[in-house]
């Protein structure tokens, strides 16, 4: 690349150009205007063109400074904005050697504390210079962890990116069947969110029986769509429960029965008969509970 | 000129001969003694006894060295006279 300065002088083209040739100097994109004819030379020509036009009727000016001598001047005209910004690359050099940020992306990042933990362990933290990390000790413990499929790690900048990918399976996910009844009884109460509630408060279910479809009304058509809801159903229930004796023990034994029938839910109402048999006596225990079930509702 | 040359070269102009015209606007003359003539419609160069005129608009030398010249712009014409 030729650096070109640009040259103005008032003289005929003719006279110099001439008098260019003759002194060897190649000239570029010569041109008149007005009085003056402008012609570019190469930086090293110029002072022989300044000598070949040393009369002063030629008033023989530069025009414009070649790109590198504009650069150079520009330079030391203004040493502290160049100096300022090697500065500024130098701190962004020097910030790619350290990690200031730890990242957990991916659709395992709900794991983020427990890849963190893992990170630190690997002695890198936060805030400290980057000598790289155990890449493979990394991904194996990461891997390790519940659900992971893929853990992989990059750094770019002075932040540190961990993309985890975590089995979708794993995770919770949507249902989109029916909620049914999985207990005879009857609806207290029902709710639905989303879906249609096919009974309603005081209807008896049998087991099986579908209480919140997974679908929507439209006219008469039916548009699928997630069941969410919840029900609650009064189930009655009956144990036997056989004792040697009838005494307190027992019967505080043959409820706690029944509680443990009912899953730890709310008993309603309860009634207990005593037969008495030849080895002892049998309680049978009717009550009645509260059984909530749902679907895609938490 | 190695650029120019270059282009001129791709473009199928025989850079040996003395005068090579471009569909481009540019014109390339080899041997020239000296310009007679220059002005943005007209440049008349010196070729031993022949004058070589190039005429047009918006002309231009864009290089001139060892008696070799690029003129460019707009070019209409190129005619070669004998000098007396």
């Amino acid at each position: 690349m030729k650096n070109l300065c640009k040259v103005q002088i008032t003289c005929s083209p003719v006279q110099a150009l001439n008098k260019l040739k003759r002194a060897d100097i190649p000239v570029y994109n010569c041109a008149k205007s007005g009085a003056y004819f402008t012609f570019e030379v190469a930086d090293n020509y110029i002072k022989k063109v300044f000598a070949i036009f040393a009369h002063p009727c030629y008033n023989v000016s530069v025009k414009q400074n070649s790109a590198k001598k504009r650069a150079v001047k520009a330079f030391l005209s203004r040493p502290m904005l160049f100096i300022g910004a090697v500065l500024a690359v130098f701190c962004a050099a020097l910030s790619n050697c350290f990690v200031l940020r730890i990242s957990v992306t991916g659709s395992g990042s709900y794991l983020k504390n427990e890849v963190l933990a893992v990170v630190y362990s690997l002695g890198v933290t936060p805030y400290t210079f980057y000598r790289g990390i155990d890449e493979p000790s990394l991904r194996a413990r990461v891997m390790a962890l519940s659900g992971v499929t893929f853990c992989s790690v990059t750094k770019s900048g002075s932040v540190l990116y961990i993309n985890v990918q975590a089995d979708a399976e794993s995770g919770t996910t949507a249902d989109y069947a029916s909620l049914c009844s999985d207990v005879n009884g009857t609806v207290i109460k029902i709710t639905a969110v989303c879906g249609t509630a096919l009974v309603s408060a005081g209807d008896s279910v049998a087991k099986g029986d579908v209480l919140i479809g997974a679908y929507c009304l439209n006219g008469e058509d039916k548009i699928s769509c997630l069941a969410v809801g919840y029900a609650q159903l009064s189930v009655t229930a009956s144990i036997s429960v056989f004792a040697e004796s009838d005494t307190e023990e027992n019967l505080s034994s043959a409820y706690a029965a029944a509680m443990l029938y009912a899953e730890g839910e709310e008993i309603t109402g309860k009634s207990v008969i005593v037969k008495t048999v030849a080895d002892g006596v049998i309680y049978t225990v009717n009550f009645t509970y509260l059984h909530t079930i749902s679907i895609n509702f938490n | 000129m190695n650029l120019i040359m270059q282009l001129l070269a791709e473009m199928g102009a025989d850079t040996s001969s003395a005068i090579t015209v471009c569909p481009c606007g540019y014109v390339y003359i080899k041997g020239v003694k000296g310009v007679a003539r220059l002005s943005s419609e007209g440049i008349t160069l010196i070729c031993g006894k022949n004058q070589i005129s190039v005429t047009g608009t918006n002309l231009a030398v864009a290089e001139y060295f060892q008696g070799d010249i690029i003129i460019k712009g707009d070019v209409s014409g190129v005619q070669i006279e004998k000098s007396l």
